[in-house]
């Protein structure tokens, strides 16, 4: 079976984290430009920022997924739509394929997953694309987990 | 009027103004279909909102006016194109201290308190990109540069 990204504005986040739409937050123009801003600082500390450029195809599998215990992390995409996947799983367990739900992300999304999602790397859809992701974890051993997804992979079609 | 060149951005030509990063310079990590990089310290001092702008590309590229942050640092970071952004440091934004730098995908630029700078603006044609930065007690507002309006030549116009 194929699970069908869900477009996060249409979608319901709250069981993961926090989703924000930045371009329904505080809105300023001038003569080049339009900006949005979201109205209050998405997380309450400062954290690491990176990039993950990601490369696959129209339809990939969702095998394995990773969770943080100590850091919430902030997800948006750069240059490209993204489809980033979320399991509410037990954090103490491994990702079950039942819980997994994959969401599509244009620019002006970004989402703050909560600490003990579960959640896989971000893929393009189609082609390739980068995007943003902050965190800040403890670095304790048991902090940060990848584990296969069971009983079976998902299938995730863009 | 001014005209300056906009040159590409580096740690040693950012340094006056704050910290320049090129993430893809640091030590990668990989894994199937996907390589991300991730800053070794925290990349502000402060928690933060998150902005995007969505800027044209107009030309010529015209600087009159500039806006500071104050309270907080402020980063910027390519969406879907490389940028320009225009600087100064000082009490006022003054003509003769206006320098513009070309921000590039994989590039961030965590500006210090009180730079003064102008919105983005797309390098090649329009963009969106981001900015990170804490709210103000005291909204920041334009000033006019003290002196002449500034040109920039970009390099990839």
């Amino acid at each position: 079976m194929v699970q069908k990204a869900i477009p996060i504005r249409e979608g319901d986040f709250h069981p993961y984290g926090q989703y924000y739409r930045i371009t329904e937050g505080q809105r300023a123009e001038g003569p080049w430009y339009e900006s949005f801003m979201t109205e209050e600082a998405v997380v309450s500390r400062p954290l690491k920022l990176g990039i993950t450029v990601c490369e696959n195809g129209h339809t990939f599998s969702v095998d394995s997924m990773e969770r943080h215990l100590s850091s919430e992390e902030i997800q948006f995409p750069g240059d490209r739509p993204i489809i980033l996947s979320v399991a509410a799983s037990d954090p103490a367990g491994n990702p079950q394929a039942e819980d997994v739900r994959s969401f599509l992300l244009e620019p002006g999304d970004l989402v703050v997953l909560r600490r003990g999602i579960w959640h896989d790397a971000c893929h393009c859809v189609g082609e390739k694309a980068m995007y943003y992701f902050l965190s800040l974890t403890n670095g304790a051993p048991e902090e940060t987990a990848w584990l296969p997804v069971l009983p079976e992979p998902v299938m995730v079609e863009a | 009027m001014r005209t300056i060149q906009v040159v590409p951005a580096d740690t040693e030509a950012c340094a006056s103004y704050g910290t320049w990063t090129r993430l893809t310079d640091l030590d990668p990590f990989t894994g199937e279909g996907w390589m991300c990089w991730m800053t070794e310290d925290l990349c502000m001092d402060q928690p933060a909102r998150v902005a995007l702008c969505r800027a044209a590309a107009p030309r010529p590229f015209v600087v009159e006016s500039m806006k500071r942050n104050e309270e907080s640092q402020t980063l910027l970071a390519c969406g879907n194109g490389s940028m320009v952004v225009a600087l100064a440091r000082g009490d006022v934004p003054g003509s003769g201290e206006v320098e513009a730098f070309l921000l590039s995908p994989g590039e961030i630029f965590v500006l210090e308190p009180g730079v003064w700078f102008d919105v983005g603006r797309g390098a090649r044609g329009p963009v969106y990109y981001y900015a990170l930065s804490m709210k103000q007690d005291r909204p920041e507002q334009f000033r006019p540069l003290e002196g002449e309006a500034v040109c920039l030549l970009c390099p990839e116009s």
